[in-house]
């Protein structure tokens, strides 16, 4: 199939307009599933030299031309770049645990610590962009994410109770953080990004993992600060989150996000993101990642095809992908039969 | 309830461990018995945290200050407990399955359990299906608990299940299982004694099945 890649879908799904063709998006898919699919091994090259790098970018964005995609999903993430990083994980204590740990970590290391890594594979990524494409994402993770990498959840509900002084300067100085890298990333990458993104898990099954008053008080300012910043460099942005977060999408949207991705079926069905929210903002994704894991390729291309033609039909911008990500145990054929589910989708609507 | 069981109830409401702590210190010394501090004040504070919990009053962090306070009053209880006899509510075994390192919502429902009223043994995270036979064999628990966090991992519990019993203790122990991947329908599927989606409900279902 002769494909030509057009990242101006992605930016009319962005406008929350339904674009000409049905665009793939996905939040991040494994090297190891590329591989998988491509039949080279490349993934280690992440960790190489410049020419490694320009390498490994070359056969990734080349992944997603191949896959049919408009645009290349990449963030840097910022966790790695923390030193004592890991209680996001749960099982270990973060290196913040009071006002002393607070005061002497290295802040105002971070930024450089963070381009350290970063610059090289953004710059790589940005040479690697196929005719036709543009990036999707920038700096991965979010400000409750990180207070969860730097205190640990558990710590974090205590040091609520026992230090809120601390707890609200917490999170000040994580905004202060993000807000120092998403400006130089906006200086220096916006031209080869069509979209912005941030992924900041807020929820978990049954609600949002903190109240919404503490998200509200100390979460969603900082998001503003972040936000305020993309939208006033030209940037679209999508906001990544996954769990039962309803209390709190009507705060996010107030700040001027124009997309939301992330869904699981065991919460609410795509169609209720939808009728809930497809009028004010664009809706990424819609295919639980429970379902490329459990059935059959046949099975999958069907369920895709009927799930994300209603998913087009009902919402304004839409783009089909995975409800989380493509992390390495989605089984390849599974993920593919999504990918053919959506190139059969454009066919169909071709041929009409 | 007695304004000293008073005090410790809405200290473990609002999360306050100092007040817990010397509200059960007073407590003791006015005569009121270990059990009766622990069936009249912690058990049903915490029972209330679950429900404000599940009714959206509450959110994880609360539970968790909540909990904790529970703990410091049942850290001079438990030695008084274990002297006098007083038999807990029930023994569980918990632990994530094989593969599965993410234990903040295991650790939650192990802290709902003991504010019901259980003894916990925690296995941890990442427990083969040989570690949960060698746990029943060794504690003789009346329930095994089992979470899942990823899809992948989801798949080691009806590992664990036939481990159980191919050792022959499968009907020695309820079996409940969670997680974010796990549905009714999986436990059916599975052949688990019970679900819950939240640790909150997790205390309920192991009290509501020791009764069955």
């Amino acid at each position: 199939m002769d494909f030509q890649p057009d990242y101006n879908h992605i930016l009319a799904v962005m406008e929350n307009k339904r674009p000409k063709r049905l665009p793939l998006y996905e939040h991040k898919i494994s090297p190891l599933v590329m591989e998988e699919i491509q039949g080279e091994s490349f993934a280690e090259l992440e960790q190489g030299d410049d020419s490694d790098l320009d390498e490994f970018f070359r056969q990734y964005s080349r992944f997603y031309k191949e896959m049919t995609y408009d645009t290349v999903s990449f963030e840097v993430t910022l966790t790695r770049s923390l030193p004592g990083h890991g209680a996001i994980y749960g099982g270990m204590e973060g290196p913040i645990q009071n006002r002393e740990d607070f005061e002497k970590y290295p802040w105002d290391e971070l930024e450089e610590r963070y381009y350290a890594v970063a610059d090289r594979k953004f710059a790589a990524l940005c040479k690697s962009l196929p005719e036709g494409m543009k990036a999707f994402g920038g700096i991965g993770n979010g400000v409750f994410e990180i207070s969860e990498d730097l205190v640990g959840f558990e710590k974090m509900a205590y040091m609520m109770a026992d230090d809120p002084e601390l707890f609200a300067e917490l999170f000040a100085r994580i905004g202060d953080l993000f807000v120092a890298l998403w400006e130089r990333f906006l200086k220096n990458y916006s031209e080869h990004f069509a979209v912005c993104r941030f992924g900041d898990d807020l929820g978990f099954k049954t609600s949002t993992l903190v109240s919404p008053k503490t998200i509200r008080q100390h979460i969603i300012p900082q998001y503003a600060r972040i936000i305020s910043r993309i939208k006033k460099a030209g940037k679209p942005f999508i906001w990544h989150s996954c769990g039962k977060i309803f209390t709190v999408m009507d705060d996010v949207i107030a700040l001027g996000i124009d997309g939301k991705h992330s869904n699981e079926d065991t919460i609410a069905s795509f169609d209720e993101w939808i009728t809930r929210y497809g009028e004010k903002i664009a809706l990424l994704g819609g295919i639980d990642v429970d379902i490329l894991c459990q059935n059959t390729p046949e099975s999958i291309f069907d369920l895709v095809v009927e799930k994300a033609t209603q998913y087009r039909g009902m919402a304004n911008g839409y783009a089909l992908g995975s409800g989380n990500s493509i992390p390495e145990y989605v089984p390849a054929e599974g993920y593919l039969a999504m990918v053919k589910a959506a190139q059969h989708i454009r066919q169909q609507e071709a041929s009409v | 309830m007695s304004t000293l069981l008073e005090i410790i109830y809405q200290g473990v409401l609002e999360g306050d461990q100092s007040e817990v702590g010397a509200g059960v210190q007073n407590a003791l010394e006015t005569n009121h018995s270990p059990s009766e501090i622990l069936d009249n004040a912690l058990v049903p504070a915490m029972s209330e945290v679950g429900s404000l919990f599940e009714e959206g009053e509450y959110f994880v962090p609360e539970m968790l200050i909540s909990a904790r306070a529970m703990q410091a009053g049942m850290a001079i209880l438990k030695p008084l407990l274990v002297e006098g006899g007083v038999e807990m509510l029930g023994k569980v075994v918990i632990g994530t399955v094989q593969g599965d390192l993410h234990d903040i919502g295991k650790n939650l429902v192990t802290m709902m359990l003991e504010g019901a009223g259980f003894e916990v043994i925690d296995l941890g995270v990442d427990v083969a299906p040989e570690k949960f036979v060698e746990a029943i064999k060794d504690h003789n628990p009346d329930i095994l608990c089992m979470s899942a966090l990823l899809t992948t991992t989801m798949a080691s519990i009806p590992v664990i299940i036939e481990a159980i019993e191919q050792a022959g203790l499968r009907t020695h122990v309820k079996i409940l299982i969670g997680g974010a991947p796990v549905t009714q329908d999986y436990a059916d599927q599975v052949g688990a004694d019970g679900f819950a989606q939240d640790a909150s409900r997790a205390a309920r279902l192991a009290t509501t099945t020791l009764d069955k």
